[in-house]
């Protein structure tokens, strides 16, 4: 067998192990899904807004009272209140 | 059983399994049984692999010289040097219709494998609309432009590659370009599947960001990489001459940037929304118009020599069809593109975003017009009328001042309603930097006024970026007493986006200033010289010593030997012609010494007898600007992709809640509501 022969066999395997082989194997699990929308949770907003400036979204303290990046005015963490 | 025969059999896999991702994909989009979504995405991955079988296939014939195969035999020969001869794969029309199938297939092949896992809702739906994409571009190869179609007879020699594509950026320069290109294929699949399936805004628009800034850092370096190489091979002493093919690869660059301003707008504020979307939809067809103006040969006038090959109407179907489906998504989910906030201040940095794109739309506008005009013209008056680089630079010339004035007042601009006062003290720096600019270049000789005018305006935004560099590491420098460069690099650290992208800006400045400079205060000499003769050109001395002949594999050059004297500095020039066999005309080898402010080039025109030289000298100022723009485009872009995901995804800003510009020096106050659409 020649060597474009050897090739074309390897590509038509790995085609059928990537689309067929799939089909014929039952798949009980689902794909990864993302849980709904989390970032709208408050207590994400909140978490965030202790550990990053709400102004320009560089990293805080949460002892910061003025942002390091932008100078804007913090709010202390929920932590520290 | 040969390397044609297994490129074949790739290409027509990859068009069988991109058509049953497509069919089979978008039929299934909604289902939730995971074999089907894992067969879609093997697919994906699988139409990947053949499409690069077949590339590998036909670069294997390149390379072993295999001129039996049409694409190898037009545009090879056994001369022909092994780093140019990977270049001839997108060489000819048939290479590079299976190069651009193969980039998009790899794009889909990662968006399938890791894109689905992280954007399950609107990844099924991307999967076949690019997947449309591949079966046009695998059948385009396997019907009507086939890269593995044969030659009668068996040749032992090709026609050769263009002596002019004979150079290190021609062989970079195209594959930049097109994987630009494609990428913006990307960003426009995830707008029409997040329209389709009413994904809320602030989920899609940070990956879309990403993508449309990825492809566009590409795309804009390799617009400079084009300047480059025709700066350096053409002969003419410039970069940019408004050709169609060159406004073709404008046009996406030009409204794919609107589109990335547009994405900020709808990030901050939600304003502006069908605009938005349709401008990431709208560059998407614009590289499709741009590929059709490059191969289909429409455009008569352009010096680029691959046009008239016979794919363009096929590439106006698929226009057509992408354009219709986006318009029919669009449509039917109108509700999607109500704004999230009115707009309310006038002067306000939304008031500069919306600027800023009307511009980016404008020019976007007055290019396609100017381009097709020789087609327009034709049609209506039956008169083709080419409008020459006049036109464009009359008509584009406002529009990028007014930008280049937007650019410098945004980053001082608050949202929602600024404040005027602070606005001003703000740009007091940067006003009189301008000032001085233009007094300065007043001093300078410069003498047009829209010259001093831009580098006035060029100088008044770069200083406003570094001012914000400046005080962003003072204000590191105040709160973490540290030296001045950690403090900067943390300041940028800490927001790379933000300060990536005034780097972007300060690219495109850099390449303002540098075509404004070459535009304005270039010399161009001729002179004929003869053996020991010196001449003089704005301080350069240029010595004659004679003609020297150089046989190379393939080609003889003449060039004439030159010693060059400039402010105590020495040094060899050698411009010349090579000839080639095969080919009646000779081409230029051109000298260049470069310098930051200014270029010496040196090009050889001819002889008029003996051993005389017909030279025509050029002093073109600031050329290296251009250069130097595109590294600092390439860091400054990569600065803002690496910004890590977290709170500058879609967060919506205290002081875009409640409309106060919450300054560095503290002022302004925290509100309760919060905002999570």
């Amino acid at each position: 067998m020649t060597t474009e022969g050897i090739l074309a066999v390897l590509l038509g395997v790995s085609t059928a192990s990537l689309v067929v082989v799939p089909l014929l194997r039952p798949m009980e699990y689902p794909l990864p899904q993302r849980p709904p929308n989390v970032v709208d949770g408050a207590w994400v907003e909140q978490w965030l807004d202790d550990h990053f400036c709400g102004e320009c979204g560089s990293p805080r303290d949460m002892r910061d009272l003025m942002c390091g990046q932008c100078g804007a005015q913090l709010v202390p963490g929920e932590g520290m209140s | 059983m040969t390397m044609p025969w297994l490129g074949r059999m790739a290409l027509m896999l990859a068009l069988t399994l991109a058509l049953y991702a497509m069919v089979v994909g978008w039929r299934l989009r909604r289902s939730e049984k995971p074999s089907w979504q894992e067969s879609i995405r093997g697919a994906a991955l699988a139409v990947a692999l053949s499409m690069t079988v077949a590339v590998l296939a036909l670069e294997y014939c390149i390379l072993t010289g295999d001129y039996q195969v049409q694409a190898v035999y037009n545009h090879s020969d056994r001369a022909l040097p092994f780093f140019y001869k990977i270049g001839v794969l997108w060489g000819g029309d048939s290479g590079s219709v299976l190069f651009w199938g193969w980039i998009l297939s790899l794009y889909t092949a990662y968006v399938a494998v890791r894109g689905w896992p992280r954007e399950p809702r609107m990844t099924p739906v991307v999967v076949p609309l690019m997947m449309a994409g591949m079966v046009f571009f695998s059948g385009l190869s396997n019907v009507a432009v086939n890269p593995f179609r044969l030659v009668a007879g068996h040749p032992s020699n090709g026609v050769g590659l263009d002596p002019l594509l004979e150079n290190a950026v021609m062989t970079i320069h195209p594959p930049a370009m097109y994987t630009g290109l494609i990428g913006m294929t990307v960003p426009a699949a995830y707008v029409v599947a997040a329209v389709w399936n009413r994904i809320p805004w602030r989920e899609w628009v940070p990956i879309v960001r990403r993508w449309m800034l990825f492809s566009w850092m590409l795309l804009g370096i390799a617009l400079i990489l084009g300047g480059m190489w025709a700066y350096m091979e053409l002969g003419w002493g410039g970069y940019w001459e408004w050709d169609p093919v060159e406004n073709a690869a404008l046009l996406p660059w030009l409204t794919a940037t609107a589109f990335l301003h547009a994405l900020q707008l709808e990030e901050k504020r939600g304003l502006f929304r069908l605009w938005t979307a349709g401008l990431g939809v709208g560059t998407f067809l614009l590289t499709l118009v741009a590929t059709y103006i490059t191969r289909s040969g429409v455009l008569k006038n352009s010096v680029h020599s691959f046009t008239g090959t016979g794919v363009g109407p096929y590439f106006v179907v698929w226009f057509w069809v992408a354009l219709i489906f986006s318009a029919i998504v669009f449509w039917t989910r109108r509700d999607m593109f109500r704004d999230r906030f009115p707009l309310e201040g006038t002067f306000s940095k939304e008031t500069v975003y919306l600027l800023i794109d009307l511009s980016f739309s404008v020019l976007a506008a007055v290019v396609v017009l100017g381009t097709f005009y020789p087609v327009i013209s034709k049609a209506f008056w039956g008169q083709t009328v080419v409008l020459n680089e006049r036109f464009f630079n009359d008509m584009t010339r406002p529009f990028f001042l007014l930008l280049i004035l937007l650019m410098g007042a945004a980053p001082v601009m608050g949202w929602r309603l600024a404040r005027i006062g602070r606005v001003a003290r703000g740009l007091k720096w940067p006003g009189l930097v301008g000032l001085a600019t233009m007094l300065f270049t007043l001093i300078h000789e410069y003498r047009n006024p829209w010259a001093i005018f831009g580098m006035g305006l060029a100088a008044f935004s770069a200083t406003s970026m570094l001012q914000e560099y400046g005080r962003a590491a003072w204000i590191q420098r105040r709160a973490h007493g540290l030296p001045l460069f950690r403090a900067l690099a943390r300041a940028v650290g800490s927001n790379r986006r933000r300060f990536g992208g005034y780097l972007a800006h300060l690219a495109f400045l850099l390449v303002v200033f540098g075509v404004i400079g070459s535009h304005t205060n270039a010399t161009a000499v001729t002179q004929v010289m003869k053996p020991g003769q010196t001449v003089w050109v704005k301080g350069y001395a240029l010595h004659y010593g004679g003609f020297e002949n150089r046989l190379h594999r393939g080609y003889v050059t003449t060039s004439a030997a030159f010693t060059v004297r400039y402010h105590g500095k020495t040094w060899k020039a050698a411009p010349g012609l090579s000839f080639f066999s095969g080919s009646t005309q000779p081409v230029a080898d051109i000298s260049i010494h470069h310098g930051w402010m200014r270029d010496l080039y040196l090009v050889l025109e001819g002889s008029p007898g003996g051993q005389q030289a017909l030279l025509e000298v050029m002093i073109n100022p600031m050329v290296s600007w251009i250069w130097l723009g595109m590294v600092v485009l390439a860091m400054g872009t990569l600065v803002a992709l690496t910004a890590p995901h977290g709170r500058d995804q879609s967060w919506t800003r205290p002081s875009e809640r409640e409309g106060g510009w919450l300054a560095w020096d503290g002022i302004g106050t925290m509100t309760e509501g919060r905002d999570s659409r």
